[in-house]
Parts: C-alpha cells; structure tokens; sequence
C-alpha cells in the first residue's frame, strides 16, 4: 500500500512535470486520491518554489571559465591550464569589453591553482627530493591524504609538489626478458605450422593486446572501431522526462560485425567458423581469447573455434579506464586508472570480476611521503589468463594526466606527467628579471607587493593589475617594445627553469609479488611506451620538455628541448643527456641494447644515436638530419634501422646504417604516394619476416610488402583495395588483414593463394 | 587501446604523426561534429542552471551555488576522457559530479546542520490550496529543506530541479528506484507540514 503510493506519487509528478493537470492524476487513482492531493500539492509548491534567479554575471563568468578551459584543453599545454593572472592582459587588450571579466575569470583560476597545494615551491631548486613512499593504513588516512593533494575545482589544481625521487628498499627484480624488437612467436599448439607471427610488440615474450591475433591455425579478428562522435541536433532522443528537446548522439564504435574466427591453414580453405559479438583488442593464450572493449575484459574459451564459449568477464566502473595490458607467462597485467573525486568514490571499486565487486584495500595503496597532486589512482593488476582470476593488485595516487606503460620482463613501469605551480615562478621572474625592461617605479611597486605576507595567488593578481596600469599607458609602439623585452627575458628565464616545471613520475612495480618497489621522476613528457627501456637492471627513458610551449604567460615563445635519463633500479637518476633537438619535440625512441635511438622533429629529422653502455655517463655519439620524421623505429638487425615516419605528407621509409654510432647513415628511402600508414599510429601494424627479408605496412588502403635485402627498399607487392591494416604469416604463407578481406600471398613466389572476403 | 580515431582531442596521443594527423582531420571534424570537449559546452548551455539549483537546495546559498556549478562542468571537461557512459546518460553523470563537489564542499568547509528547530518557522495557514496559490519565497523553502535528512534533501534537488527521473535520481545517489521514492515520499510528507 504504502510503495503504491511512493509510485503513484512518482509517476504523478512526473506527469505533472510534462504539464498535466493535477486533477488527471486524480482522477486515475480516485482510490488514493485522498491522501495523494495534499501531496502532489506540496510537490507542485515546491517545484514552483520562487529560488533566486541564477545570475547573469555568474553564469557568463562560469562560462568563459569553462571556454577558458576547453581552449586551453585543445592547446593541450599543460602549462596553458593554470593560466596566472598576467596572461589576462595581453587578452584585457584585445577584447576591452569583457575585460573585467577575464580578468576575474584568470584570476580565480589562479586561485585554485594555490588553494590545494601545501606551499609554494621555491624556484632555483631543483625539485627532484629524495622523499619516502608509503602505504595508506584505512580509509580515513586514504582520504586525508586526497584532501590534502587534491582539489576538486575543475582540474586547475596542478600545484604539484616535487616528483618523487624515491629511494626505496628492496631489491629491483634483474631483468627477465631483455627488451628486444621481434616479430616472432612460437604458438605452442597442434603443429601443422612450422612458424607463425605474433604482434609487433616492444619487448619480446611480452604480448600486448591488438585487433589481430593467430594461433597458426585460425585468425582472430576484430576490425578496428573508428570512433567518430557526431552530436546531431534535431535528432529524437528518447527522454525520461518527455520533454523531448533536441536532442545528441554520438556514434557509438562501428559494433556490427564483431569479432570474426576464422579458420586459416591452410590458406587455400578458408572460412569464417565463429563470431563474437564484441569489438577491441585482442590477447591469446593457450585456448583463452580475451577481448578488450571499452566496458570490460571478456574471456572466452576458443578450444573449439567454432564455438567460443564466455569464460570470464571483468567491467569496469565508469571512473575506471584501461591505460595499459600485457600478457606474460598466461598472466594478464593491467594498468588502469580509476579516477577519486571525492571521499563518496570511497571504498574504491574499479571493476567487478565475474560479477563480483573488486574493491581496492587502502594498505595495497601507495603515496608518496613528499605529496604529489593527486585525483586517481593508478592500478596495477594481475590476472589469470585462463580463470580471469584477480591474483594481485596493487595502486598508487597520481594524477589523471596522460600515463605511459612499459614493461619489462621484471617489472612494470608507469609514467605520468605532471606540472609544477608556475606562479612562484612568475613571481620569481617579476622581482628578478625586469630591470631595465620596465621603469623603476614599476619595479618598486613589484617589490613592495612582494614584501606583502600574502599568498601568491593574491600576488599574482596584484601583479597582473600592476602590469595592466602600466602597458594601458603606454603607446601601441611602446607596448609592443616592452612586450617583445619581457618576452625574449622569459624565454631566458623558462630555459632556465623548465626543467622543474614539467616532469614525469615513474613508478616501478616489480611483477614478482607486485610491489610499488620504487618511484622516481625525470624532466619532461614522456611520448609513448618506447621512451621508456630497462636494460641490465637501469631504466632508459627518453623525454621532451617544453614541447614549443613555454611559459604560457606574455610574449614568450617557450622552447624545447630533449633528454635521456639513465635510471638506476631505485630509480635515481644516474646519468644523461640532455638538450637534444633544440626547439624540436621526440617523435620516435628505441632503445637497443646499450644503444638508444632517438627522433626529433620540427622541420627536419635529426636521427641521434646514443651511446648508454656505461649508464653513468651515457653519450651522444653521432647525429643525422634529413628532410621529414619517423615516428616509428625498427631494428632489422644489429646495425640496421628501419624508420616510418612522413616527409611532405606521404609515407616515407627510412632505413639506417647504425654500425658506426658517431656516423648514422641513411642507406635508402622510400616514399610512398599514401599520405597514412597505421605503423604512423601503432607498431602492431607493422610486420616483420626477417626468414624473406621483408617487411609489411599498411598504406591507405594498399597493404605493402617491402624488401630491404641488400639494403635496398624495393616493393615486393603492393595488396591494393583491401583497406589493409595488418598482416600475418604463418609458414611462408603471409595474411594481407583488410577491413573485409584477406589475401594470401605465397612469400616465395610473390602468388596470390587466396583472396578470401567475409 | 590502439586503433581508435577520434575527432577531437580527448586523450594525448602516443604518437606525434596521430596528433598531426588528427589535427588535420579536426579540421573536417569541427565542421561537421563536435569533439567531446563541446559536448561539455553543449551540457553546460543545457544544465548549468539545474545544476546551480540542485546545488542550491543543497546548500542553501545562491552565490556558492553558481561557483560550484561553475566547477561542475571544469569537472566534467576534465574526466570527459574517462566517461564511458552512454550520451543518454551525461546528464545524471553531471549531476553526479555535482553530488560530489556539494558532499566536498560539505567536508571542506565542515558544515554541519546548525540549523535549530526554533528557528523554522511554521507557518500557521494550514490551508493546502493557499500554499499551493502561493509561491513559496526561496527562505521558506531552504530553512524546510534544511529539517529533511541530507539523502531527503537530495532527492528533492534532483527531482524538482535538476528535472532527473527517480530511476536516474536512484543512479546519482547509488540507491534504488524504490529506495529513491520511499524517501521523496517521505521528503513531501515532511515538507508539507513544514511549509
């Protein structure tokens, strides 16, 4: 009786939501009628109730907040998210009439940015502290630590303090598999192949998830998902309240066909045995397929390929999302993020294992001593590949920026940067570096502000008003004098000091007993899990600081630069090389043995060769610089290197006399008409068979077979209107994989054994 | 996960020529879709004052209200990249994070009800019909607001005015549909004699 009220209730004042008349209802329920008209009437006076009116000025200042916000995302500098209040008068000039609100706008930015943090860092110092690591002991020590780390105001809290340099006890685990490039990968199955691929993958023994997987008999495909959003207006959506306003959508990932079994060997036979209805990256093991969607982890069992039956799943919450996986020795490893914004996420449950919540123990999560910014935590999981089982977890508080994985056969590594508080900087900058550039008067009143016991965020509002004064008097040919002296002496000033403003945390975690074992940091943004390569027990990592940004206030340019770091297995740092490719940003790293690669790029392609044997003093050795980027880096053999990268727009092949480190040549290139390859985005996509001198990538559309046998580039075979994305071989049988179809090619005669479409 | 392409720029890249290539295809994108980061402008247009009210009949205080909501949609832009919901479901997520910032707000600033019974008054006209003719004036209705639980006062702000069904009501808060109209139920009840 008393639920059939709470539901009449309910649905009457949703009706009466959608403009029916109280008397309706009523008369549908006259049963009820008696006790429900005093109700729906104090409803009605309540949704009437005469709150005040939201502002117009809060929510224009809300709103250019936000497109302050979004602009920033776009630029996606780092630095461009905590705008400090001197950057509002360059924007007050150009746009007077909203300049008072701008003006507010940075500076409330600037406020948050201060708000959560512990205290100002001081400039000049470097901010790589040794600090402690350790583990939350409950709950209450769990949320006391986010409140203090973080701020939950929109993501302008970046004040982060020093990265940890954290020297920690314990031993690092000696290298297992020693990181190597290798397409190869025995499938121990029934043998009715003598050789098969496996993924392009970074460290060889360790497999990472992708749309292709064979076990030499049967391909497993799932075709890639193109997520494009479209937000149409005019389009119905379908709307609880009825109210049926435009409506939105996006296009949910092409899910229409699934994943395809197909039975493979021998190529002039082949079928589609199975579908699974799901899409995303695949990993196999044995008889195990996981599926990588963007809700979950699925298993299914593929001892019978024509029947693949589900054996486990693992969903995710939706504040929890996939960074990294990797499969090693039947175990899954799994990076994730689950994203803490306030002590109501609490307990944290990132994802449920069969149905079954898994929830995070606050002693399985570390911090470190000397507090990071902090809004997520990072998850590092290990799964039985077969039972989908959870056999171990571990996290660590960091920060929801971009996050890189590498890992090793002992150890996982995860990269996230980070930003330090500009504004002491700023402050630093003002009191130091303006002589001469700006009158007298202005300099004292700079340094009387900064006498003041207030905070900088205060100071960085008074500064910003100070500087408006000034430039406003000023001419338009004066402005632009002072404004270009202030620019090129912050240029000076960022040169100096980027190095502690944008950094990278790294966090080991050895994959025996899984244990955050340590924690470090370098200079810089990582660019993806290449920069990263651990080798007889040291950690390479490669970076780019500055990426062209700079400080994002006044007239700087910015600049870049980029290093090598040399790790020890605590993480500290014990050697580099730093200040490569001036102005320019990585875009390619391999690490090789005790040599490292690297590729930076702005308008031409230095290709620098690094020598790292004695990681204590690892050296630049030799330099080359031709026209375009690889963005890709392959070793063929020992002294060969293949690059992929573009020049002008195409596709351009690159390949790389290494032999002698102090002088890298270019033996050959190769440019092909198309404008994309998938290896420009992935290496999965990229193909190897050293057993025909030969590799694969896709085009456009074409599949290319290229030779590089006698150091010439040459087209063996061009795949042509297959939308190709990968290729396989299994004996000497190489597998075109397009959209739709698969061809066949005989790698000794170059024939096409079968073009199979499904 | 590789092999995705999206239009617009929700996660950094792990690759230099797929941001390249990206911004390139931004440029066709941005005329003929919207990037996830204007799906948040779009929401903000649609939601900010739900949100500023919902925030309202939380806390009692207009100008907090309307810096909180402003947060909400910071909030939102910057976990856009994580939110793996349906478009159907923005809406509740975005009242959801302005549960969060409200139940922050509460902690941060160690609010609790001080609010005394003596001090709400109780109106003496009984008549039901009068209040119903009668727009309650915002004080009322917040010292009332403030005599139901926090859960209650919940309910109310997503219901009349954030405009969510119970059963997203019921997603917001974690609690069942069921759950959810037990304590509207209760809510009205309790209200109306307040009132």
């Amino acid at each position: 009786m008393r639920e059939d009220i709470e539901k009449i209730l309910d649905e009457c004042i949703d009706r009466m939501s959608a403009g029916e008349p109280l008397e309706n209802c009523l008369a549908d329920y006259p049963e009820h009628a008696v006790e429900l008209r005093p109700l729906l009437l104090a409803a009605s006076g309540i949704k009437e109730a005469d709150l005040p009116a939201v502002s117009r000025e809060a929510r224009m200042a809300a709103k250019l907040k936000l497109n302050e916000a979004l602009v920033n995302r776009r630029e996606e500098a780092g630095f461009m998210q905590r705008l400090p209040g001197l950057f509002a008068v360059q924007k007050v000039r150009a746009m007077a009439a909203v300049s008072v609100l701008l003006v507010a706008v940075v500076v409330g930015v600037s406020v948050y940015a201060v708000a959560g943090g512990e205290g100002p860092v001081t400039p000049g110092h470097n901010v790589a502290v040794t600090a402690g690591v350790s583990n939350f002991q409950s709950q209450e020590d769990f949320v006391n630590y986010m409140a203090a780390n973080s701020q939950y105001s929109g993501g302008y809290n970046d004040n982060t303090r020093a990265p940890a340099g954290l020297g920690l006890e314990g031993e690092w685990a000696q290298s297992g598999a020693v990181p190597m490039p290798s397409v190869e990968e025995k499938v121990d199955m029934s043998q009715t192949y003598d050789r098969v691929s496996g993924t392009n993958v970074q460290v060889i023994g360790i497999d990472e998830p992708d749309i292709v997987k064979t076990d030499g008999m049967n391909i497993f495909f799932s075709r890639e998902q193109y997520y494009y959003y479209y937000y149409e207006y005019d389009y119905p959506v379908k709307d609880d309240m009825g109210t049926g306003s435009e409506g939105a959508e996006w296009v949910p990932p092409q899910m229409d066909n699934g994943i395809k079994i197909i039975s493979a060997n021998p190529p002039v036979n082949m079928s589609v045995v199975a579908n699974i209805d799901k899409n995303g990256d695949l990993l196999l093991y044995g008889d195990t397929l996981a599926v990588f969607t963007w809700e979950g982890i699925y298993g299914y069992d593929v001892s019978d390929p024509q029947n693949p039956v589900s054996k486990w799943e693992i969903t995710f919450d939706y504040s929890t999302s996939v960074i990294a996986a990797r499969l090693y020795q039947g175990k899954i490893y799994l990076v994730t993020q689950t994203w803490v914004y306030s002590d109501d996420s609490l307990p944290i449950m990132p994802m449920e294992v069969n149905g079954e919540s898994v929830q995070l123990k606050y002693t399985d999560i570390y911090y470190p001593v000397m507090p990071v910014y902090t809004d997520s935590t990072l998850n590092a999981m290990v799964f039985d590949m077969e039972g989908g089982v959870l056999e171990d977890t571990v996290s660590f508080v960091g920060a929801s920026y971009s996050s890189t994985v590498y890992m090793s056969g002992s150890a996982i590594y995860i990269g996230y940067s980070y930003w330090a508080d500009e504004t002491p900087y700023v402050i630093e900058f003002c009191m130091e570096r303006l002589q001469g550039i700006v009158p007298d008067s202005i300099i004292a009143k700079l340094e009387k502000l900064n006498s003041y016991d207030i905070s900088d965020a205060a100071k960085m509002t008074e500064i910003g008003v100070i500087f408006e004064e000034y430039l406003g008097s000023l001419s338009g040919d004066e402005m632009a004098r002072v404004q270009e002296s202030i620019g090129s002496a912050l240029d000076q000033y960022y040169a100096e000091h980027m190095r502690e403003l944008e950094s990278t945390g790294i966090i080991k975690i050895a994959l025996d007993g899984l244990d955050v074992t340590a924690t470090g940091g370098v200079p810089g943004t990582l660019l993806n899990q290449f920069s990263m390569d651990e080798y007889n027990g040291y950690l390479r990592v490669a970076t780019t600081i500055g990426g062209g940004l700079g400080f994002s206030w006044f007239w700087a340019s910015g600049g870049s630069a980029n290093d090598i770091y040399v790790l020890d297995g605590d993480l500290n740092i014990v050697g580099s090389v730093t200040d490569m490719g001036l102005t320019e940003q990585i875009y390619s790293a391999r690490f090789i043995g005790d040599k490292g690669y690297i590729v930076t790029f702005m308008q031409t392609d230095p290709f620098y060769v690094l020598d790292l044997s004695d990681p204590m003093n690892p050296q630049l050795k030799g330099e080359l610089k031709i026209p375009g980027y690889s963005s890709y880096l392959h070793p063929i053999s020992v002294d060969r290197m293949l690059g992929i990268g573009q020049e002008d727009w195409e596709v351009k092949i690159s390949l790389f006399d290494v032999q002698n480190p102090e002088q890298p040549a270019e033996l050959d290139k190769y440019i092909l008409e198309d404008y994309w390859s998938d290896v420009l985005s992935t290496h999965h996509a990229f193909l190897l068979d050293e057993a025909h001198e030969i590799f694969f990538l896709p085009g456009d559309d074409s599949g290319y077979i290229f030779s590089y046998a006698g150091n010439n580039l040459e087209i063996v075979m061009e795949v042509s209107d297959i939308q190709a994305t990968r290729a396989i071989y299994i004996d000497d049988n190489l597998y075109v994989i397009g959209d739709e179809k698969i061809v066949v090619v005989d790698e000794l005669t170059w024939q096409i054994v079968n073009e199979f479409e499904f | 996960m590789d092999g995705s392409v999206y239009c617009g720029t929700i996660q950094r890249s792990d690759s230099r020529a797929e941001e390249t290539r990206r911004n390139h295809l931004n440029e066709k994108c941005d005329s003929e879709t919207k990037t996830m980061e204007s799906v948040v402008a779009d929401l903000f247009e649609e939601y900010y004052d739900k949100v500023v009210r919902y925030i309202y009949v939380r806390i009692s205080d207009q100008t907090e209200a309307e810096d909180l909501a402003g947060e909400v949609f910071l909030k939102a832009l910057k976990s856009m990249g994580s939110y793996r919901g349906s478009t159907a479901q923005l809406r509740f997520w975005i009242f959801k994070i302005a549960r969060n910032i409200v139940i922050d707000h509460y902690r941060k600033k160690g609010i609790r009800k001080t609010v005394n019974i003596d001090d709400v008054e109780i109106p003496d006209h009984s008549d039901i019909e009068e209040l119903a003719e009668r727009r309650l004036q915002a004080g009322e209705l917040a010292k009332a607001l403030k005599q139901l639980t926090g859960a209650q006062q919940e309910v109310i702000g997503l219901r009349f005015f954030a405009g969510l069904s119970s059963a997203e009501t019921a997603q917001v808060m974690g609690k069942s549909s069921g759950a959810v109209r037990e304590m509207q139920c209760d809510a009205i009840r309790k209200l109306r004699t307040l009132m």
